[in-house]
């Protein structure tokens, strides 16, 4: 049978009241999963697990799949509205998001990440539905010296996410990937940097450090300039009109297609590729120069590439039982406990069942669009709350946020201590953004060049020899030495593409 | 330690260290040529793990030179001719009182956490905020924290059954 008929079969399966159900309940606790900071789909499905025993196959599976991606629907909401953002792939989104809420626009911008979730999730459906079979090969084709490419691709884009402030973001991006490498190599298992402190041997997680960067210092700003209210204009848009939604299609289904590509990699997550697209919209926008100050396709760029990543990594666990991160691995798990094993025997031996999953996820994203659009209005009314009353509630929520990662009172600490940093910064003119992306990338980045190094015996012409690792280094070194010369011989202030410090 | 922070932040921009970019650049250099010192420091104490191409050093090490590379070239070049001074946008007498006092309070309320529980220290936090910079009725304030605490502990310890310092009430 063909891929129409079979997905009409899913459909019909998962149009019955159960699934439908089921769907419902899953887009409503990944809104929520998204809206928390800290508490992400991972430890949400983890937590539904046991629930599910009780319910058959289907809509067990459909409830923590639409967990997942109805995840990536919520996670903008506090990056825009209070400059928390949940998890790496959030940062972007603060970036520009917050400085929309700021301007009257957090609704509009609240709106366009709601639609272009739904844009780029159903690009991503389609992909999965109709070239899982051949875009499969592209997860199996990726090995250590692919994954250290892309890692170091992902590097470069600390040039131009530096602006004019190169070094500056070069240190920046030290200094991330100093905080990351703390703990146990990941090869070797020697404890680095820890200073025979016991706590420090799990390493540093990167979320503490991002919430403290992003809304500790924040609230600092605020409070030193005894702010009343975090928007600087009265005037509140509370959707976003035709113009915003025509100013950003190109961005969305850009974005939906870098995503979904990117999803395809194991372990390339969400955050990789959002930190991609933002830089790629930056360089294709009419108005680059808007990038970090606010920009509507900045942040349609973000949340698009972040849920057509959720969207892609289906095709790896569909196809192969590969998962792509964290939360698919605990669905993965899901999968096992029915006895089901994601794979080619599945796409045999269940087809009705892997159907009604994917049909199931073209009907989770309309219920995300439609429940998300109407609390558009009510997630923006945070905006009106008066600055004195938002500050502690951010204090509290970025505290539960960093606590619930690892229940542990030094990621609180850790917190604390980079929302100073992030405030001394801001006001010093480091770039934040570059940081956080080298604390995102660094174990990818050292894993994948430690194995790479054991596969070719210690030489690095390993990354140069293959294909796919090849193409992605050389980009990475184009990027690299555009990005220097632009610096160089171009003393204007108005490098476009250069010129905003995010 | 909120008068001392007050204090050392006054003199610090009185005495013109840090009132301008070029006294932000030294002191980020300063501050990046010690971190970068100690890693390469600590580094030397690494040992040697089995089976890794690369030694475990390689990288705190790399990391930590370019810091204290990085952090000289700044200020290296916040002292030359050619370096493009402005002035920090530094908050006045007032402002740094309100950010002391922001920071204490948070500090605090990190502090406390385990020794007060989670539910009581943000409740305390959230009203001791609220009444300080909020400039509003106590009630408000005593609202605001008790509305708060019921959200926080009906949805992450109730319903998603989240562990939080229980502190006195472990008891």
């Amino acid at each position: 049978m063909d891929a129409w008929t079979m997905l009409a079969q899913g459909f019909a399966s998962a149009l019955t009241p159960i699934n439908l159900l089921f769907a419902l309940i899953g887009c409503i606790a990944g809104t929520l999963v998204g809206v928390l900071p800290g508490l992400g789909p991972t430890a949400a499905i983890a937590m539904l697990l046991p629930l599910t025993t009780m319910l058959p196959p289907a809509p067990a599976i459909i409830m923590m799949a639409a967990i997942y991606y109805g995840a990536m629907y919520g996670g903008s909401t506090t990056a825009i509205l209070v400059n928390i953002p949940g998890e790496a792939s959030s940062v972007p989104t603060a970036i520009d998001g917050y400085q929309l809420n700021q301007q009257g626009r957090g609704g509009p911008a609240l709106g366009i990440s709601a639609i272009t979730s739904f844009v780029a999730g159903t690009i991503g459906v389609v992909g999965l539905t109709f070239f899982a079979p051949l875009l499969s090969q592209v997860a199996l084709a990726f090995g250590p010296p692919e994954y250290f490419a892309l890692a170091f691709l992902g590097l470069s884009l600390i040039i131009s996410l530096s602006g004019r402030a190169l070094v500056k973001g070069i240190l920046a991006a030290a200094f991330g990937l100093l905080t990351a490498i703390i703990g146990l190599d990941p090869l070797t298992g020697v404890a680095r940097l820890t200073f025979g402190q016991p706590l420090l041997m799990a390493g540093i997680e990167f979320v503490p450090i991002i919430m403290g960067l992003f809304a500790i210092s924040e609230v600092l700003l605020n409070v030193e300039s005894s702010v009343r209210g975090i928007l600087a204009d009265q005037k509140i848009e509370w959707l976003p009109s035709w113009q915003d939604i025509k100013e950003t299609w190109g961005a969305m289904l850009r974005s939906g297609f870098l995503g979904f590509f990117m999803g395809l990699i194991p372990g390339c997550s969400p955050a990789v590729t959002s930190f991609m697209a933002y830089d790629l919209e930056r360089r294709v926008s009419k108005h680059p120069e808007r990038f970090g100050k606010g920009a509507m396709d900045a942040v349609a760029a973000v949340e698009g590439a972040n849920n057509a990543t959720a969207s892609g990594g289906f095709v790896p666990l569909f196809s192969f039982g590969i998962p792509s991160g964290p939360a698919l691995a605990v669905l993965l798990g899901g999968f096992m406990m029915y006895g089901l094993q994601p794979g080619p025997r599945l796409m045999t031996e269940q087809p009705q069942l892997l159907w009604t999953i994917i049909a199931s996820m073209y009907i989770g994203n309309v219920m995300l669009l439609v429940l998300n659009l109407p609390l558009v209005g009510v997630w923006a009314r945070m905006a009106l709350i008066p600055f004195p009353i938002l500050g502690p509630l951010i204090v509290a929520f970025t505290f539960i946020g960093a606590y619930s990662l690892r229940f542990q009172m030094l990621d609180i600490w850790i917190v604390l201590l980079f929302g100073v940093i992030g405030y001394l910064m801001r006001k010093f003119g480091f770039p934040v953004a570059p940081m956080v992306l080298a604390a995102v990338l660094a174990k990818m980045l050292e894993t994948s060049l430690m194995q790479s190094l054991v596969i070719s015996q210690g030489s690095a012409l390993i990354f140069f020899t293959r294909p796919i690792s090849v193409v992605f280094m050389l980009v990475a070194l184009f990027f690299i030495a555009r990005g220097i010369w632009l610096q160089v011989k171009t003393p204007s202030e108005n490098v476009a593409l250069e010129e905003s410090d995010v | 330690m909120d008068y001392l922070t007050i204090r050392l932040c006054d003199s610090l921009w009185r005495c013109g260290l840090l009132k301008t970019l070029r006294g932000g650049d030294t002191a980020s250099g300063i501050f990046l040529i010690i971190i970068g010192a100690i890693a390469l420091a600590a580094s030397t104490t690494i040992a040697e793990g089995a089976g890794g191409r690369l030694h475990p050093r390689t990288l705190p090490m790399a990391i930590g030179a370019l810091l204290v590379i990085g952090g000289a070239w700044l200020i290296v070049y916040a002292r030359s001719p050619q370096y493009r001074d402005k002035e920090i946008d530094w908050p006045d007498r007032a402002g740094w009182r309100n950010w002391g006092v922001a920071l204490v309070m948070m500090v605090l309320y990190a502090a406390l956490m385990p020794v007060l529980g989670f539910i009581l220290t943000t409740f305390i936090f959230v009203v001791t905020f609220i009444g300080y910079f909020g400039k509003f009725k106590f009630w408000v304030a005593l609202a605001w924290g008790f509305g708060t605490v019921a959200f926080i502990y009906l949805l992450f310890i109730r319903l998603l059954q989240m562990e939080f310092p229980a502190g006195v009430f472990a008891l």
